[in-house]
């Protein structure tokens, strides 16, 4: 298998990204397959897919948490070349700053917390750390089980993960990513390794890979689930990025991009029962139960009502797109939750350059 | 899938084992109290965390631990040295396929890249404090407390392993550890629930579950509960009814019993019981990786055990089989280039010998390696003369034939050095009963490199006059006393020393029927013991 078998799929969002990764698992069942999610949901998401898609989880596919494959495949294996002592388990925990700057030859304390808890945020680091060491080992004894690796979410991969993820790119493994930069909302670690790929930069290494010929870039620039309107609302805030062509044909009694009056909140909430969706938690006032902006990734509504944050009316008012880093993602995710309708909730007397406001018929 | 290597640590007899197995068979022989059914039982311990067929954990007591490492363990206690608690440890290495790749690490006591699984039993960190308290006065101390230890079972990956998902098949065959109707009626369960398929053992369980819910829905059960349910109120304000445990502690295995000729099986003759269990072991041994058999001829007939070996070498073929033995007949037909020696410390096999010596064996049919290996100990004589004396001499002292010591006499010709690298090699228990030819010093000579072995002892003669037996033999012996035996008349000792010579084994065989008896020459003494 030569590295060319490697590609990641830069998935637009509603494009059914997760089928997709459960899809490819069950076909060619010769292969031994290793899903891997970020989340324990998305990891039971797939799963679920694996059902839907096959009627069972075939017996070589393998779906593990981006964690648990890294602690039995890359940590534990060959851990003691570092660190004697079993290492139990992760530690989710935020590191305390007094151990922020220790120094990394000092393995225990750089690494480990309390009860052999190697830190999340350093997981991939002394991963990699072994694979240096070792020269190679863990790398090889992947090769022995596995003959390809699909990493769902790959976006949300960071720091020393890339790191990781080039060593699988290099070994006999065919490694299949799939992501959206544009829905970076998270990263799996906080290390400050490559910290110029983070965020919606991850596209940035993306391409770096596809230049050195270590993958195969392919786009999927359709959408299952968002009409066309909101798509092409959507689509702005990357403009850099290929259109989204919708797939979704069906038509309700309220489809598009709508602006709604503080004043007529109530009354559309009455109408229409949107989700509605905000930034973050507030005590201002809002309709229905608000679901934070990253909190909805993956989900999907019919219709959503979202509350905007300041930049983001900004961008409403002026059709300037100066949003950034994760204001920016979470937003293109709030966005591409609905099905039919999006509506923002706008000032009574503001003056738009995208979308239309919404008049009730009196 | 096939064990290449076992390690085992303070495990009851094994203080520390090293052994190396190949694919196919492997016949573990050695003396009794050697610990190879502990051996088995090890390796059985370490792939299913099992000991007497139940999960370990319930199972743990003090005497698992070496005693010498216990003892060891409290002089230094005694001795104001505070010593981490010993541990058991016991690691199987396997070969490196498609379902052990997982296995792959370097959690082994050498940090060896290798396959494999290991069972720790060790003390619990959690029980530090009670540890200290225990150890506080160590001259109260007669053992570990093992109560405070834990098993830790992991693959050299690290992982936890789960009794669920134990990631190999093996069967251990040891009849003899069943002690009780309860154990035997497990035993043989567990031995169906092998050789039923996934499928079959579905069934079994749906229809059992079906009969259960058939119980229910019959008229007299109907009306018993209809009759309980009157009395709702009086002993709970819930309704009342019987049905049969349908929880899954009362699953099939608790309520069948095989019977046999529609017999239960507790209820069978106990030979029958055991050489049964032996047969549906080994059919059930298909789904099996590897099978480990202890001492199968302890508990069938001839004939049984004749099918049962053709049986195994046929249904074996691609598996790993380890099977301990002291029967010459197993190791005949299981082939003698299989054979492990196994000390207590570390089996050798033939493989370990001199070039030459070994294709002298390979040569030679293999009885009368069987006899060595297999004997308590052995005297290895010249010729049949030699050893017709030899086994008069035995007699006279022990009142016994020195096969009922297990001693085995050997004549072996002039071969004696490729029986003492045998020998060498398996720390064999073996004296060499040999004439001087004339020339003392210089036979004695050739033996010089076996100076240093315990276990080897070389009884040549000193003096020169005497150089073969007859001769040593007419030297201690009243002539008169040896013409009545020989049947002859002779007047000079050389005379009847010639006469012996010329009528070597007739001479010998007259000595050894004759109910007199003689005196025996010293240097064959001091192999008789």
């Amino acid at each position: 298998m030569t590295q060319y078998d490697n590609k990641i799929i830069l998935a637009a969002a509603g494009s059914g990204k997760t089928t997709r990764a459960a899809r490819i698992a069950a076909s060619d069942r010769t292969l031994r397959t290793l899903v891997i999610s970020y989340t324990q949901n998305s990891k039971r998401e797939i799963e679920e897919r694996l059902f839907l898609e096959h009627g069972c989880i075939p017996s070589r596919v393998k779906v593990r948490t981006w964690y648990s494959f890294l602690l039995s495949h890359f940590i534990r294996p060959y851990q003691n070349y570092l660190y004697e002592r079993r290492i139990n388990s992760i530690n989710f925990n935020r590191i305390p700053d007094t151990l922020q700057r220790v120094n990394k030859s000092l393995i225990k304390r750089y690494y480990i917390s309390g009860n052999d808890r190697i830190w999340s945020d350093r997981a991939s680091d002394f991963a990699c750390a072994l694979i240096n060491k070792t020269s190679g080992l863990p790398v090889q004894r992947a090769e022995s089980i596995f003959e390809r690796i699909i990493i769902d979410e790959a976006q949300d991969l960071a720091g020393w993960d890339l790191e990781l993820i080039n060593h699988l790119l290099l070994s006999k493994i065919q490694i299949i990513l799939i992501g959206d930069h544009r829905q970076a909302i998270y990263t799996t670690n906080d290390n400050r390794k490559h910290s110029n790929y983070r965020g919606e930069k991850i596209i940035n290494i993306f391409n770096e890979w596809h230049k050195k010929r270590l993958l195969q870039l392919e786009k999927q620039s359709i959408s299952f689930r968002c009409i066309q309107e909101i798509c092409d609302v959507a689509d702005r805030f990357f403009p850099d990025d290929e259109r989204t062509v919708s797939k979704n044909c069906t038509k309700s009694d309220h489809d598009g991009v709508f602006l709604v009056r503080n004043r007529d909140v109530n009354r559309y909430y009455q109408k229409y029962r949107p989700q509605t969706l905000h930034w973050s938690k507030t005590k201002e006032y809002r309709v229905g139960n608000p679901i934070n902006f990253g909190d909805s990734k993956g989900m999907t509504f019919h219709r959503v009502l979202i509350y905007p944050h300041e930049k983001l009316l900004n961008f409403i008012e002026t059709g300037n797109m100066n949003l950034e880093g994760a204001t920016k993602t979470k937003s293109y995710v709030a966005f591409t939750r609905a099905r039919q309708s999006v509506a923002i909730v706008v000032p009574n007397d503001f003056n738009p350059s995208i979308g239309m406001f919404f008049e009730f018929e009196e | 899938m096939t064990i290449s290597r076992l390690k085992v640590k303070n495990y009851r007899a094994l203080r520390s084992v090293d052994i190396s197995f190949g694919e196919g068979i492997n016949i573990l022989v050695g003396n009794n109290e050697s610990g190879k059914s502990t051996l088995l039982e090890a390796i059985n311990l370490a792939l299913r965390c099992q000991l007497n067929r139940r999960a370990a954990q319930y199972e743990l007591h003090t005497h698992l631990m070496n005693a010498n490492t216990v003892s060891e363990f409290i002089d230094e206690l005694r001795a104001g040295n505070r010593i981490p608690p010993p541990e058991i440890s016991i690691e199987v290495f396997l070969k490196q396929t498609e379902h052990t790749c997982e296995l792959r690490g370097t959690f082994n006591s050498e940090k060896a890249n290798e396959c494999g699984i290991r069972l720790l039993i060790t003390l619990d960190e959690s029980f530090q404090e009670e540890y200290l308290a225990y150890t506080s006065d160590p001259n109260s101390i007669s053992s570990v407390p093992i109560e405070y230890y834990k098993i830790v079972w992991q693959s050299f990956s690290g992982e936890n392993i789960r009794a669920q998902r134990a990631p190999l098949k093996l069967s251990l065959i040891d009849p003899s550890n069943i002690t009780n109707t309860f154990a035997a009626n497990r035993y043989i369960i567990e031995i169906i629930r092998d050789y039923l398929s996934k499928q079959q053992s579905v069934n079994l369980s749906l229809a059992y579950r079906g009969m259960k819910d058939e119980f229910l829905r019959d008229d007299k059960i109907v009306k018993i509960n209809d009759e309980l349910r009157l009395k709702q109120g009086i002993v709970s304000t819930k309704p009342l009814s019987v049905a049969l445990d349908t929880t899954n502690r009362a699953n099939w295995e608790a309520g069948i019993i095989p019977h046999l000729d529609k017999i239960p099986l507790t209820l069978v003759g106990k030979g029958e019981q055991n050489s049964i269990k032996i047969k549906l072991a080994v059919e059930a041994s298909e789904s099996c990786d590897i099978l480990l058999i202890e001492e199968p001829e302890n508990h069938l007939s001839h004939t049984n055990l004749g099918k049962l070996i053709s049986h195994l070498s046929e249904k074996s073929k691609g598996k790993q089989v380890i099977i301990s033995t002291h029967s010459s007949f197993v190791l005949n037909k299981l082939g003698i280039e299989n054979i492990m020696m196994f000390n207590g410390e570390k089996a050798v096999t033939l493989n370990c010998l001199p070039d030459d010596t070994r294709r002298y064996f390979q040569r030679l049919p293999g009885h009368d390696t069987l006899r060595l290996i297999l004997a308590e100990r052995s005297i290895l004589v010249e010729g049949p003369s030699d050893e017709l004396i030899v086994q008069k001499g035995y007699i006279q002292q022990h009142r016994r034939s020195p096969l009922e010591d297990g001693v085995e006499v050997i004549s072996v010709g002039t071969s004696f050095k490729r029986f003492l690298d045998i020998a060498r090699l398996l720390k064999l228990d073996v004296c060499v009963v040999r004439d001087n030819d004339g020339e003392p010093a210089r036979i004695k000579a050739l033996y010089k490199e076996y100076d240093g072995e315990e276990n080897i002892s070389i009884c040549i003669d000193d003096d020169p006059n005497a150089p073969t037996l007859e001769p040593q033999i007419a030297k201690v012996n009243e002539l008169d006393v040896l013409n009545k035996i020989l049947d002859v008349n002779c007047k000079e000792k050389i005379e009847i020393s010639n006469y012996m010579e010329l009528n070597k084994t007739k001479s010998a065989l007259s000595i050894f029927e004759s109910n007199k008896r003689i005196k025996i020459p010293e240097y064959i003494r001091d192999a008789i013991r």
